[in-house]
């Protein structure tokens, strides 16, 4: 019974992570069409004012 | 020195780069900024080469965008208008990192843990904390990195980065320290907003002789949203519980003080491995690593 019930773990936890890296992916396709990383730049390449504590 | 402590140093150095910033109190300005890195790293640091992405995820959602919807339009294009204002870059990027490697990059390569690291090896009583204390960030990710940023309009009808705002100590610690000594425009504006940062700062610094790894426990979204892919992720600890002798030894060097035996892949677990070096049996392992 164990013996038979192990590979069914291994491969529910396999499909679970290939269902994360697939939405990963698909993420990260939707944020680069949409110019997201131009947004992160213009904010991380002036002192963000916020973080160092003047507002 | 041990193996990670070299790894902290050497991935702190890579990440924080631009010796130049330290020395001229200017921040770098170029392409890699961009992309974030996959640890708690202010942007606003003078050596910093890449960008934070619990900045970026506020910025985003701060930026506000969406629904900017014309009739001529394709569906494609609508469907990007929609999303515009959602982070879907950053929190992909941590997604695939986080399917990968779970939270490994807490232990070895975020520039605050391996400061927590340090400060802790200083002499002073070691105490420790209610379990429940862990869950305060995952409110703080929900709270500050979410829904404050999205939805809470200042005076100036401007959106905050609210947990950069009020929060993180490591924004100070990497930003607020070096940039106003350097700069007197900086300095001249200093006020209220950061004798309050300062005092959060401090208030972890104390905490961080004490307890182990506070600040990745208690309020670090970024730790709380990779803690999530640390039960599916390729890479993941395994326990031979039938073997263990429940000596403890696991539980004494866990940096995150969990209870290796119970917790092992929890949500707080930074796959350190620390407790795979001190196991006399042997029996903690990394899966799928060949």
């Amino acid at each position: 019974m164990k013996t038979s019930e192990a590979p069914k773990i291994e491969s529910r936890v396999n499909w679970k992570l290939k269902l994360v890296l697939i939405l990963g992916l698909i993420a990260v396709v939707i944020g680069l069409l949409n110019h997201e990383t131009e947004k992160i730049f213009l904010k991380a390449t002036t002192v963000c004012l916020q973080c160092i504590g003047i507002g | 020195m041990t193996k990670r402590t070299r790894f902290q140093a050497v991935a702190t150095l890579l990440t924080n780069g631009y010796l130049k910033g330290f020395f001229t109190g200017s921040i770098f300005t170029g392409v890699s900024k961009n992309v974030c890195v996959p640890t708690l790293n202010c942007y606003s640091c003078p050596g910093a080469l890449f960008a934070c992405p619990v900045g970026a995820v506020q910025v985003i959602l701060a930026g506000g965008g969406g629904l900017d919807i014309t009739a001529t339009q394709t569906f494609f294009e609508k469907v990007l208008s929609i999303t515009s204002g959602v982070p879907f870059f950053v929190v992909g990027f941590l997604t695939l990192v986080g399917s990968f490697v779970g939270r490994a990059t807490c232990g070895w390569i975020c520039p605050f843990g391996w400061f927590q690291d340090i400060l802790y090896r200083i002499p002073a009583p070691k105490l420790s904390a209610p379990k429940k204390l862990n869950y305060l960030k995952f409110v703080l990710l929900i709270t500050t990195v979410v829904l404050f940023p999205l939805l809470y309009v200042n005076q100036q009808g401007i959106h905050d980065p609210t947990y950069c705002k009020y929060v993180c100590p490591a924004g100070t610690l990497e930003g607020g320290v070096l940039l106003p000594l350097m700069n007197q425009d900086l300095r001249k504006s200093l006020g209220a907003l950061y004798a309050w940062k300062v005092f959060m700062l401090f208030f972890f610094m104390v905490c961080m002789t004490a307890f182990r790894r506070p600040f990745c426990r208690w309020a670090c979204p970024l730790g709380a949203f990779l803690g999530l892919f640390n039960k599916v992720s390729y890479w993941k600890l395994e326990l031979d519980s039938k073997r263990c002798v429940a000596c403890e030894a696991c539980r004494k060097a866990c940096p995150i003080a969990l209870d290796v035996t119970e917790e092992i892949d929890g949500l707080d677990c930074i796959r350190c491995l620390e407790c795979t070096h001190v196991c006399p049996k042997g029996i903690i392992q990394v899966s799928n690593l060949s």
